[in-house]
Parts: structure tokens; C-alpha cells; sequence
């Protein structure tokens, strides 16, 4: 089976230009551009190491391309840190700073991270940074009463990539979003054109339907169930994955593990001129066993 | 320790009461009573970059404004004596409304002190925002004692002067952009008096008893903008559920204004709502309709009923008058935010960005209208103008200017206070 999933898209722009003459010089600049798209590769539980650029087969807007060269876990990582602060999951909030501030130890000095705090709005806590620098201590205030979810992963995935450097977003949280502008609804797609791969590690549940009261219970559950699904969906398309492990250390180290795994595959499109939005289609060249999951897209200037 | 604040939001995260307030500062003596010296001779700018009010809660801003003013004078006293009275309590209601125009207005966000951050120390730095000069208290819990004060020390009788109308309309801006509703539209049944050691608490249930816009047509007589102010709100009062702050605490929820996904909350809202209501206001409204300086802000209230009920032909009808009535940057802006959510409400999602871009052009500072904005470009892959759009008010530090387009039509002639403020001052 294919599934589209992780993969960070970027467009390295190489450009020569050529002066003739010293005064009113023509400029002349040839422009190539190399795509590169990264793909996780699972036969079960476990990444597929050693392939090489025969064995994927990739699209541009439905143009078949050819991949120049594939690398597997050079790329440094940049890391969001996505922290829900709000009342509900106050009980949790300790184990997961600490789970978070562990993964440290799995990164390396290249890898960088940021921390975004979701409270009634979207809030940057610490700009993105050197991994291995000190993290300060995280607490939290007495009261968030309110939450802002899919603000502040709008915050954390809108900004696009750097070149040769791959983006994850982590977030911590129960789903619940009762404070957002952005409507839940958006969260998919906003995260199916993000070049951030979304990850959620979750807790808490909503109560099931009949369990809920009459009146406000209900309308919190229902929220609830509607944010909580449309997270769902986002990490979905952003070809992430939801982790529910009690465990959290365990499920930070999956995490990186799954997304140092990815494939970086490189190719310089071919017959695909067009600015905007380009469509891929990255699949396995033989598929028996495997799970194979890249960016459904990237944007082109 | 002003600087040490966190930012979490919204007004209504705070339920605690002015009361609460006043045991959280401890205010410097003598700031007030030096900038009024100033005002009163004439150094107005002086006065005002002086910031008095920065360090107070209302109710120790009122205390210092009662003792510069002195003790009331009786009827008895001499004629002489009176005038000096009635002049230096003229002096303190101007100073008072100007000082809290000055202020930056803001219900969307605010600053909430962390108890004691000065224990917290330089690690906490990760919700700890560094917040530089923001005064310690919330604007809309200043205006309504501050207002009432003011107004308790305004004159009753005899000649208007020139100042005294825009000091009423900047007092009426201050209360309708903090969602002072009942204070505005009083309250006959209000029948508290309050703690008599407390003079803002007098004054706030005297003028909720009588309501500050009827003092403010007793006074001026019948006006337009009065009449506009009057129907902005009644039909606020209405929609916004929050029972805003006037003595005591706010909800803790917040009203419908705090929602910042404001358009989608009213539809849900608008649904509970008699229609009845909501056609008793339209027809108030359409009576000022002729009133040319009127008309645009008139339509654009028109186009905002509509839109709550999605009653997309009739939003669209109004906001076209609207439009064709004013060249104001915010209400061009306002009607094309409006224009993308009817468009994007009808599944026309391409027109929907167009608008948005177009009212974000005019006004680039409204989080709700850069986050359909900017969800809309990523929807077509324009994702760094869809981070720049986003980042341009999520990673601001702190900034009292943003503010939905939607509240600033609320507020009502809250968006001139500082106009009228300085018009006070020029026909001092």
C-alpha cells in the first residue's frame, strides 16, 4: 500500500548570471531548480534503510520525473515544540516537559529547536535555536481557562522550510480547542501544504457521546470530539503520526527515530514550469511490504 | 515588574474585581496631582507624557483626582469660592478622560500580572513575556469608574462650552469600547449606592442609575451621533453576553466580543436571538440613514446584522451603500472582511481571498482577519505570504493596536476617542 506521508519539500535555486560588457550589461541568468522531497519508508513498524534513487517513483503535476540522488538521515532537523498550557491537561503537563526537555539528548548539534506555547492564543516561547543549548524551566501559570489549538498550529506550521534542513512539529496536547479564530476545520489543509510534518502525542479523551451530559457538557464534548478530529486529520495529511504511548519518552524517541529515518529524495523537475502549487505522487518502485509516505505537494516561486 | 507580565489572552481571564486590583499595585503619591498642576496650566502634552495613571488601579487614580479637586463645597459658600471649586473639578474630569484616551485601547489582549514575578527569576523566561511598558491593569476595568467620576464632576447647567461635547463623546467612546453597556444605557432599577468610603464605587452606581447617555442628550441635547451611540448600545447590549465589568467582577467566560473567532460564534448566537430584536434596531438605525456623516457607519451596522444571520443578499446590499458612502480605510476595510466571510460562507473561496487581501491591505493588524487570510493562502499554496500575514501578529510581542475590525465597528465611538480628545483640548 502507498500512503502519502512525511516529507518536507524543498527548491534549491541555483543561478548564473552572466555580465557582458561593463557598462549597460545584459544580465543573462540560467536558473535551475532541484526539488528535494523526503519519504519515510516502513515495512511495518520498522524503516527501510538502503535505497537508492531506482527505487521511487515520483510525479510533478502528474509528470513522471527522475530522482538524481536519495540520502537517508543527513539532513539536520528543526523542531517545533508545540506545548499545550491550558487547564485540561494540567496532570500531564510535568511528565510531558520532561519527556520533551529528554529528547534533547537524541538530538544533534546541528538540529534546532523552537517551543510554542498554546494558551488562549498562539504564543512563540523560545525562537528556534541550537538543540543543544540550555533550555530554561517550563512552568505554567495557574489558569489558561481556555485554548487556542488550531492558532497555534497554524502558527507553528505556516512558516515554510529552509532549504536542506527538514521541519517536525511536536505537539502535546488533548485535542480540546475552544479558542481559536481559525476554524478546525482548516487545520487539514492548512497542514496537507505546510512542509512540517505533524506529530501529536496525545492525552486525555473526549467523553463519548452518551457519556456527556445534556447542555454545556454536551457542547464541550462535541467540540472536543469535532478539534480533536480535525488534529487528527492535519497530522494525517501532513503525513505525520499520533502517538498515545503513556510512555512519553518512548513515544518523543519513535518520534524522532521514525522522521531521521525519512529519505531525502532530490530531482530537477522536468516539464513542470509553473509557479504555484505542484502536485506530487512519490511511490515505491516495488511496493510488496512496504509503506511509503512523502508530501502530497510543494509550492513553487 | 511591570515588564514582568504574561500574556494569556483575553480580558475575561481575569474574574477578579477592581476591588482585587486594588491590593495588586501599590501606587506612587503625588504623579496625579503633578500632572494636573501641569494640565490645568496649560502644559497638556507635558501633563499627559507624564503617563499619570500608568501606576493606578481606578480607584486610587480617583482617590488622588478627589484630593487635587478638595472638598466639596456647599451651596452656602461664597460665589467666589464655588467657582474655584467648580473650575479645578472641570480641570480633573478633562484631565481624567484624556489621561485614559491616551492609553491604548484593547479588549482582545492584555497584560495580567504574575503575582510576584520578581520571584520567578531569569530561568522562567518560557512563559514569562517580556512585556515593556504596559501598564498593570486592563483598560476597560479603568474606564467606567474613571468615566463616572469624571462626569459626576462635569457641569450640570448653564452654557455648554465648546469642550464640554467632544469630552462627552470621548467619555461615551471610552465606555462603549469597554463594553460598559449598562452604565451607557442606565439602569432605573440600580439601586445600590455603594461602599461610602469608596468614591469610584458611588459614582459607577450613581451613573448606572441614570445612564451616561441620557446625561449626555441632557445636556447636549438631541444629536445624531447621540441617537448612533444610543442604538450601538442597545443593540450590543444585546449581543454581547459578557455582563461586562461595572462593579465587581466580569465572567469569567468572557462575552461574545472577547470570542476571538468572532464571526463564527455570532452566527451560532445570532440564532437565539428574537428576530424582532434585531428588527427594531434596523429600524433605528435606518432612520439616521440620512444623515450624510453618518451614512457609511450606519450601513456598515446594517451589513452587521445581516451578516450574524447569513442573510447573505441583504449583508452584500448594505455593504455596497456602505462602501459607496466613505473613503475611511477601516471601513473599507471592514466591508471587504465582511464581503470575504459572506463569499466564503457560500463555498466562493477565491473571492473570499481576494476581499481578504483587500481589507488586509487597508488595515494589516486584525487577527481575525489575517488568520482567514492567511489560511486562505495556504489553502492555494501561497505559504510565505501566508507566514508573513500570520507572524506579523502571532510573534509580536505585544501589541495594543491590533484589534478585530468587527469590535472596532462594536466599540462604536470608541475608534475616535482620541479625536475627541483632542478636540477637547483645542477648544479649552
Amino acid at each position: 500500500m502507498t500512503m502519502p506521508r512525511c516529507g518536507l519539500v524543498v527548491i534549491f535555486s541555483l543561478a548564473a548570471a552572466v555580465l557582458v560588457g561593463a557598462q549597460q550589461a545584459p544580465v543573462f541568468r540560467a536558473s535551475v531548480d532541484i526539488v528535494a522531497v523526503d519519504a519515510v519508508v516502513m515495512r511495518g513498524r520498522t524503516p527501510v534503510t538502503g535505497l537508492g534513487p531506482a527505487d521511487f517513483l515520483v510525479t510533478d503535476n502528474g509528470v513522471p520525473q527522475n530522482v538524481d540522488s536519495v540520502s537517508q538521515g543527513t539532513m539536520p532537523l528543526d523542531i517545533t515544540i508545540v506545548l499545550d498550557f491550558s487547564n485540561s491537561i494540567r496532570d500531564d503537563f510535568a511528565d510531558f516537559v520532561q519527556s520533551a526537555s529528554g529528547m534533547q539528548q537524541l538530538l544533534r548539534p546541528e538540529d534546532r529547536w523552537r517551543w510554542v506555547g498554546i494558551f488562549m492564543e498562539a504564543r512563540e516561547l523560545l525562537p528556534m535555536r541550537p538543540a543543544t543549548d540550555p533550555l530554561p524551566p517550563i512552568r505554567r501559570p495557574d489558569a489558561v481557562p481556555a485554548t487556542a489549538l488550531a492558532d497555534t498550529l497554524f502558527l507553528a506550521l505556516v512558516r515554510p522550510g529552509e532549504p536542506a534542513r527538514r521541519h517536525l512539529v511536536i505537539v502535546f496536547t488533548d485535542g480540546d480547542d475552544s479558542w481559536s479564530i481559525l476554524d478546525s476545520k482548516r487545520l487539514p489543509t492548512i497542514a496537507d501544504r505546510a512542509d512540517a510534518v505533524l506529530y501529536a502525542v496525545m492525552t486525555g479523551t473526549p467523553p463519548a457521546p452518551q457519556q456527556a451530559e445534556r447542555g454545556f457538557a454536551e457542547q464541550r464534548a462535541r467540540r472536543w470530539r469535532d478539534s480533536q478530529n480535525a488534529l487528527f486529520d492535519a497530522v494525517r495529511a501532513s503525513q505525520g503520526s499520533v502517538q498515545r504511548l503513556s510512555n512519553r519518552a518512548q513515544a518523543f524517541a519513535r518520534i524522532i527515530e521514525e522522521f531521521r529515518s525519512a529519505y531525502v529524495l532530490r530531482y530537477t523537475p522536468v516539464g513542470v514550469d509553473t509557479p504555484g502549487w505542484h502536485t506530487l505522487s512519490v511511490t515505491a518502485a516495488e511496493p510488496r511490504g512496504l509503506t511509503l509516505r512523502a508530501r502530497r505537494g510543494y509550492e513553487r516561486r | 515588574m511591570t515588564t514582568q507580565l504574561i500574556r494569556l489572552g483575553l480580558a475575561c481571564v481575569l474574574a477578579t474585581s477592581l476591588l482585587a486590583q486594588e491590593s495588586l499595585q501599590s501606587p506612587p503619591s503625588g504623579v496625579v496631582a503633578t500632572a494636573l498642576d501641569l494640565y490645568a496650566a496649560g502644559s497638556v502634552d507635558t501633563a499627559l507624557a507624564t503617563r499619570p495613571f500608568d501606576l493606578h488601579t481606578a480607584a486610587s487614580a480617583i482617590g488622588e483626582l478627589d484630593r487635587w479637586v478638595g472638598p466639596t463645597v456647599e451651596a452656602s459658600a461664597p460665589a467666589a469660592a464655588m467657582a474655584q471649586w467648580q473650575r479645578r473639578a472641570q480641570v480633573a474630569a478633562r484631565f481624567a478622560v484624556d489621561v485614559t484616551a491616551q492609553r491604548e485601547i484593547t479588549r482582545e489582549v492584555f497584560a495580567m500580572p504574575l503575582g510576584d514575578p520578581t520571584r520567578e527569576g531569569p530561568g522562567s523566561v518560557l512563559f514569562h513575556f517580556q512585556v515593556p511598558d504596559i501598564p498593570p491593569f486592563d483598560h476597560e476595568r479603568f474606564s467606567a469608574p474613571i468615566v463616572a467620576w469624571a462626569c459626576a464632576h462635569m457641569p450640570a447647567d448653564g452654557p455648554v462650552a465648546p469642550w464640554e461635547e467632544p469630552w462627552w463623546m470621548a467619555s461615551i467612546g471610552l465606555l462603549q469600547d469597554a463594553g460598559e453597556w449598562r452604565m451607557l444605557a442606565g439602569d432605573p432599577r440600580e439601586s445600590r449606592q455603594g461602599d461610602p468610603t469608596r468614591a469610584w464605587e458611588r459614582a459607577v452606581y450613581a451613573q448606572v442609575k441614570v445612564g451616561h447617555l441620557a446625561e449626555a442628550v441632557a445636556r447636549l441635547g438631541d444629536r445624531p451621533r447621540l441617537r448612533l451611540a444610543t442604538v450601538v448600545t442597545r443593540s450590543a447590549s444585546l449581543i454581547d453576553l459578557s455582563q461586562r465589568f461595572t462593579v465587581g467582577g466580569g465572567s469569567p467566560v468572557g462575552g461574545l466580543f472577547a470570542r476571538p473567532d468572532v464571526l463564527r460564534v455570532l452566527e451560532d448566537f445570532a440564532r437565539t436571538v428574537n428576530s424582532g430584536r434585531f428588527a427594531e434596531f434596523e429600524r433605528a438605525l435606518e432612520a439616521l440613514l440620512n444623515e450624510p456623516t453618518l451614512e457609511a457607519e450606519v450601513a456598515l451596522r446594517l451589513a452587521q446584522l445581516r451578516v450574524m444571520r447569513r442573510d447573505w443578499p441583504a449583508t452584500t446590499r448594505w455593504l455596497d451603500r456602505a462602501e459607496a458612502a466613505t473613503t475611511d480605510d477601516i471601513n473599507r476595510a471592514t466591508v471587504d472582511y465582511f464581503r470575504g466571510w459572506v463569499f466564503e460562507r457560500a463555498g466562493r473561496e477565491d473571492d473570499a481571498l481576494r476581499l481578504y487581501e483587500s481589507a488586509y491591505t487597508r488595515f494589516p493588524q486584525s487577527p481575525n482577519l489575517n488568520t482567514l487570510l492567511a489560511a486562505q493562502l495556504m489553502r492555494v499554496g501561497r505559504r510565505s505570504e501566508a507566514a508573513k500575514v500570520i507572524e506579523a501578529f502571532m510573534l509580536q510581542p505585544f501589541d495594543f493596536g491590533r484589534r478585530d475590525l468587527w469590535r472596532i465597528l462594536v466599540a462604536g465611538e470608541g475608534r475616535y476617542v482620541r479625536g475627541y480628545a483632542r478636540r477637547m483640548r483645542e477648544a479649552q
